[in-house]
């Protein structure tokens, strides 16, 4: 929970300082990225990725790559995920990026509290062990590419995020997530 | 280390606005259900609420003043049903039953009873959680497990209840009418009647796509709030630390009411012999103006009740919220209910 505090104020912060926008944004064939991961905004959490750039040219790249991350809904569940993902970036020569991205992923979900089962008469508390999921994602985003104060020169992004959770009492759970994030000019 | 994890819990539950309470889970057949015990620490009388819906989280609950009110003196359970609300897992469609329902409501008291020293349980079912509620009291053996029972607006015969609520917002549209309250609109409504009788006249079938339009016009009568000012208002720290910071799911909650209607298909609802069954001192309360379960029903209700210890109280200026609309009456019948039928004396 704090860690995940810290990590919203740094994004805040960067986001809200003076931009050292470079002429020509230097996007590497592939990159590591860190970001706030927020289920209903709200509910914090963090996703590192990686992403190599497959086809295409810095203006139009068909990416793709691995997300590893994880969430914490309080009185709910604690989520954790990995998934692979991939998508079209389109780069404006102002250094400003738009970007639809979907993928498929594994989620596995714990609750939060404790958990009791009836055994005969009694109840006993157990581990809760989770439960599997399968987690389709869908995600559109912008961004630009720049220097702050707390941040080395990069991608910056913002993305609105579904992700799905199934099987969830039969059906596909949808989730609304927000991603803050940045991905490091060199590799 | 489990200090550091203790003082950030605190921390945390402070900020939520949730310290000293309880939240677990009971895992039954497939299903996470949450349970949350607010109120008086010190109290050993139990009032386990069963929610509305069916579907709904009973969870929201709390924020009612009439709740509000009972959480000062007892100790209130807002437990959520399997397939419902908050509840978690992957219960299979074949446990989503009326006598799973029961089976569960008994789990919760056994687990009340052990994780605490509890003197006196209470059930209280609003709305569908009165179709569950009465199921559970129906039975002397499951009955002996509660000190009361308090129906507060439940339903106990789907088709009659439709029916009257259907009679109800046609009287209300006429009402509407003549005093010139959006005329126009009205005669539309009643004119949509006479096209869709919701209730197949012959067959007695219920038509889905027309009872939710009944439930749209339900909602424009007024049938679930005598007075929409008394609505919460959504800036409040309270709703905001449940519905944006805490434990509230909106897709889960959404997701669940629309999938458990169609599971326990409740078409052929009807509990009128169950409520003849039950013995327990029992407190039937209802919203003079409720047009979703029609006062008259409650009556019929009242009048079949078997118990000779049984009281009803109608609330004035409610419709089918009196814990929201009437906080004061409504935690002051429960309260005297409650004091005069506890057995931990």
């Amino acid at each position: 929970m704090h860690s995940g505090l810290c990590v919203v104020l740094l994004f805040v912060l960067a986001a809200a300082a003076p931009i050292t926008a470079t002429a020509e944004p230097s996007v590497a064939a592939s990159s590591f990225s860190a970001a706030y991961w927020g289920e209903m905004i709200l509910h914090p959490g963090l996703r590192f990725g990686w992403e190599r750039r497959f086809l295409g040219t810095e203006r139009h790249a068909l990416v793709g790559g691995a997300v590893l991350g994880g969430y914490f809904h309080f009185r709910n569940h604690l989520a954790l995920a990995v998934s692979l993902e991939g998508g079209y970036r389109f780069t404006t020569s102002s250094t400003f990026h738009l970007e639809l991205l979907g993928g498929l992923g594994y989620l596995h979900t714990f609750v939060h509290g404790a958990v009791y089962t009836p055994q005969g008469e009694r109840f006993e508390k157990v581990i809760d062990l989770g439960r599997p999921h399968v987690m389709p994602v869908l995600a559109l985003g912008g961004g630009w590419h720049g220097a702050g104060w707390l941040l080395p020169a990069g991608r910056r992004f913002v993305r609105l995020q579904f992700f799905g959770q199934y099987p969830f009492d039969g059906f596909l759970l949808p989730h609304l997530a927000v991603e803050i994030g940045f991905a490091p000019e060199a590799v | 280390m489990t200090f550091c994890r203790s003082v950030l819990l605190l921390l945390v539950s402070g900020i939520l606005g949730c310290a000293g309470d309880d939240y677990f889970f009971l895992r039954h057949k497939g299903a996470d259900m949450p349970i949350w015990v607010r109120g008086e620490p010190s109290s050993k009388l139990f009032l386990l609420l069963l929610h509305g819906g069916p579907g709904l989280t009973g969870q929201h609950l709390q924020i009612l003043g009439g709740f509000e009110r009972l959480e000062r003196r007892y100790r209130l359970v807002y437990w959520d049903q399997r397939a419902s609300g908050l509840s978690q897992g992957n219960a299979p469609a074949s446990s989503v039953t009326l006598g799973q329902f029961v089976e569960d409501t008994a789990l919760v008291i056994g687990l009340l009873r052990q994780r605490y020293d509890v003197r006196s349980v209470f059930l209280l079912g609003m709305s569908w959680g009165g179709a569950v509620g009465t199921a559970f009291c129906a039975d002397s053996e499951r009955a002996a497990m509660l000190d009361g029972w308090i129906d507060l607006d439940g339903t106990h015969h789907e088709r009659e209840d439709l029916a009257a609520s259907i009679a109800w917002v046609k009287l209300r549209a006429e009402d509407n009418i003549t005093r010139g309250k959006r005329p126009g609109r009205w005669r539309e409504v009643l004119s949509w009647y006479d096209r869709h009788p919701v209730i197949d006249p012959e067959s007695g079938a219920i038509d889905d796509a027309e009872e939710t339009t009944h439930y749209i016009h339900l909602d424009e009568a007024g049938a679930y709030l005598y007075d929409e000012t008394v609505k919460p208002s959504p800036w409040s720290w309270k709703i905001f630390s449940f519905y944006g910071l805490g434990q509230y799911s909106f897709f889960a909650e959404s997701l669940h009411q629309v999938d458990v209607y169609e599971k326990l298909d409740l078409d052929e609802l009807d509990l009128w012999s169950e409520v003849e069954e039950i013995t327990l001192p029992t407190l039937v309360l209802w919203g003079r103006h409720d047009g979703v379960i029609p006062l008259e029903q409650g009556e019929k209700a009242y009048g079949l009740l078997g118990s000779e210890d049984k009281s009803m109280v109608v609330f004035e200026q409610s419709a089918h919220g009196a814990p929201l609309e009437e906080p004061d009456a409504f935690s002051g019948a429960v309260s005297e209910f409650l004091e005069t039928r506890r057995r931990d004396h």
